[in-house]
């Protein structure tokens, strides 16, 4: 094997990689945002009296949960122009994304609403609290403490899964790297430089939701 | 192009799928059982070996968990060939997804043997067992158990990340769905299929768990 | 002619900058019921779980049967030994814990019959037949298929028992085994090491139960921050206390 490393063609590149990244980032943080808000309303409809709600959110976690993110983005972006929803890559992606991530994370919020003791809303109720104001002031609040652990985990693994995006041509990380590899030919230095951003950024995502998580725990 | 159309189409290439979609259970399959062997032996060093071995573990399980999937196959699929291992795409393929799953279990596996409550290794050591006897005895059975949900979960993951091989030309479902979609144009049905035959491979898997769980269950 | 199955001399152990142990020594000879009381922090405990070699200690030593465990004298340096002697040594003693500790996934027989057959090498037809006997000596003859899980807390430790004695060891190290269960269920325990005590076991045993401890023991110590404060016979350390210490510890559990 004559190969020789050269690492200048990573330094030259650097702009651009950090420019995939930035993407990355971007995508990430609108669909997880937006998945967070779905997540969280199908969470409490699963978990709802009325039948309609938990058989439609049912639905919507098991199929979601059960089918690869690049099948939905596929179909998202090549197959609905078919019935005349069209949507740049950009849009498109993000969509997907985010109904992926709804799936993911009504399972989290799902299982911190039920670890809450039935006690602490008969409280409320004794009090004469509505039910709105229940799940919005006290249900809600200690959810997110308990959750944000199994949260965090969700949210890197939706990180990783923007590098799907690479696949509708969008200029992210794994696009950037790709296109250096092939433009250069430099693959070693190509993929190794892609890979460790990605290590770098998902440990640092992951020390930063520690430090929320610490500063957010409910004192023991 | 309604669904007369698709009924005709499906059946003229139902040879392709049912080829994709063996191609998508063998990579799974070889991937999960060997991925979950590797990700054993790993588990056991992250958690008992000494402290040169233990940090290796623990970088290779974190930095495979810090890669996406799909650069994870594409790392494999373009650096090996350089560095002079010819693999094939499919080999490629499957390589990258049994390293992702063996890094998953490792960490799952150290975590469920961590749980075991430190009165079994008390009461073993008490009885005279060996750290051998005490790990396949007492320590193994109960820690298995206890991650048996989250291994499924990492079984379907490492389906559905098989998904992504197609990137690099491996024939499995996806590919053959795009090449059949490039014939007769039926973009959105054909997709559906694709995600609905996925859906219940990975649906068979879960049903598969809750069996395997009632069955090894702790009375 | 000595039947001095424990000896424990001059241990001491410390966590870190914390000692434990000041120096204990106590001997414990065939058919000896040994009590041992104190408040917590005491060292009581420590000290049980360094005669199995749980907890390691830094000076002293201990035998079993005039051999020494654990460690020995190398050139006139202090080392540990192997693993596999320590496993060894550890099978001579038999162990109850507070928590039980038996082993969820498999069946009371099985709990009983599993180190017979990976420690002892019994076959399957001996272990059984032993699991057995022992099983209907601490009163669960019928339960033998029943898991941890479906036993109550007074069941499961009479099955940890006969776990324990079932490996025939010179002596048992009862620790704290009462302190766990609910009111109810403490006297079908102390029942039946009652029985065993009467049987000629030899035992160490720790505990909280004033009231049992007067009633089975041959000898009685009291410790206190790490020390012996007091050795004698129940007679002795229940009605005529002589340090401060004992008398006031005795008062704090209304003996």
């Amino acid at each position: 094997m004559d190969y020789v490393l050269n690492f200048d063609v990573i330094w030259r590149n650097l702009d651009r990689l950090a420019y995939g990244l930035e993407i990355d980032l971007y995508l990430a943080i609108v669909s997880i945002f937006m998945g967070s808000l779905i997540g969280l309303v199908t969470a409490f409809a699963l978990l709802s009296k009325h039948r309609t709600y938990r058989v439609i959110a049912n639905i919507y976690v098991t199929i979601i949960r059960n089918v690869p993110l690049l099948i939905i983005v596929l179909f998202v972006y090549f197959g609905l122009p078919d019935v005349g929803l069209t949507f740049g890559q950009f849009e498109s992606f993000i969509f997907s994304l985010t109904i992926y991530a709804g799936a993911y994370l009504s399972q989290v919020f799902r299982g911190g609403i039920l670890a809450i003791p039935k006690g602490v809303s008969e409280a409320g109720m004794a009090l004469g609290m509505s039910n709105l104001q229940i799940n919005v002031f006290v249900i809600l609040p200690i959810m997110f403490k308990s959750v944000l652990p199994a949260m965090s985990n969700n949210y890197i693994s939706l990180f990783k899964d923007a590098s799907i995006a690479a696949v509708l041509a969008v200029p992210e990380l794994t696009y950037q790297t790709r296109k250096i590899n092939t433009d250069t030919f430099r693959v070693i230095e190509a993929w190794t430089a892609g890979c460790l951003i990605y290590v770098a950024t998902c440990y640092l995502i992951a020390l930063i939701l520690r430090q929320f998580e610490r500063r957010l725990a409910i004192p023991k | 192009m309604g669904n007369g159309g698709f009924l005709s189409e499906l059946v003229i290439s139902r040879n392709d799928l049912f080829y994709g979609f063996y191609i998508t259970v063998l990579v799974s399959l070889i991937s999960i059982v060997v991925g979950t062997i590797l990700g054993v032996l790993v588990g056991v060093v992250l958690t008992y070996g000494n402290l040169p071995a233990r940090f290796l573990a623990r970088f290779y399980t974190d930095v495979i968990r810090g890669i996406p999937s799909l650069v994870l196959i594409l790392t494999f699929f373009y650096v090996l060939s350089v560095i002079g291992i010819n693999l094939n795409a499919l080999q490629a393929g499957i390589y990258s997804l049994c390293i992702f799953c063996s890094a998953h279990v490792a960490e799952m596996l150290r975590g469920g043997l961590q749980n075991v409550h430190v009165g079994q290794t008390e009461a073993a050591k008490a009885l005279g067992f060996s750290f051998r006897q005490t790990f396949t005895f007492i320590l193994m059975p109960q820690a298995l158990r206890q991650v048996l949900p989250t291994w499924i979960n990492t079984a379907i993951e490492t389906l559905k990340g098989s998904s992504l091989v197609s990137i690099i030309g491996v024939q499995e479902l996806i590919l053959s769905t795009q090449q059949i979609i490039a014939r007769n144009f039926l973009t959105m049905q054909f997709y559906a299929l694709a995600g609905l035959l996925y859906f219940i491979a990975c649906f068979s898997i879960e049903r598969f768990g809750k069996y395997l769980e009632k069955k090894v269950a702790i009375k | 002619m000595s039947d001095t199955v424990l000896q424990i001399s001059g241990v001491h152990k410390a966590y870190g900058d914390n000692p434990v142990l000041h120096g204990v020594s106590l001997t414990l000879n065939k058919g000896d019921v040994v009590s041992v009381i104190g408040s917590s922090g005491s060292g009581k405990t420590t000290l049980l779980r360094c005669v199995n070699l749980l907890e390691e200690f830094h000076q002293g030593s201990i035998s079993i049967e005039g051999k020494q465990i654990g460690y020995e004298e190398k050139d006139g340096k202090r080392g540990k030994l192997n693993s596999r002697q320590i496993a060894k040594d550890r099978a001579l003693t038999g162990m109850v814990f507070q928590s039980f500790n038996l082993f969820p996934h498999l069946s009371a027989i099985e709990n009983i019959s599993l180190p017979l057959r990976k420690v002892q090498n019994k076959t399957k037809a001996q272990a059984q037949e032993i699991a057995n006997s022992w099983l209907s000596r601490v009163g669960l003859p019928d339960r033998g298929s029943a898991f941890p899980g479906q036993l109550s807390g007074g069941q499961q430790q009479r099955v940890a028992i006969a776990r324990a004695i079932a490996m025939n060891p010179k002596f048992l190290l009862f620790d704290e085994v009462t302190s766990a269960l609910d009111p109810e269920l403490i006297n079908e325990v102390l029942d039946v090491i009652k029985a065993l005590a009467q049987d000629g076991m030899t035992m160490l045993i720790v505990t909280h139960e004033m009231r049992f401890a007067y009633e089975v023991s041959s000898r009685v110590i009291f410790m206190n921050e790490g020390l012996i404060a007091e050795e004698g016979t129940p007679e002795e350390i229940f009605k005529n206390p002589k340090t401060e210490r004992l008398q006031a510890f005795l008062k704090s559990t209304k003996f």
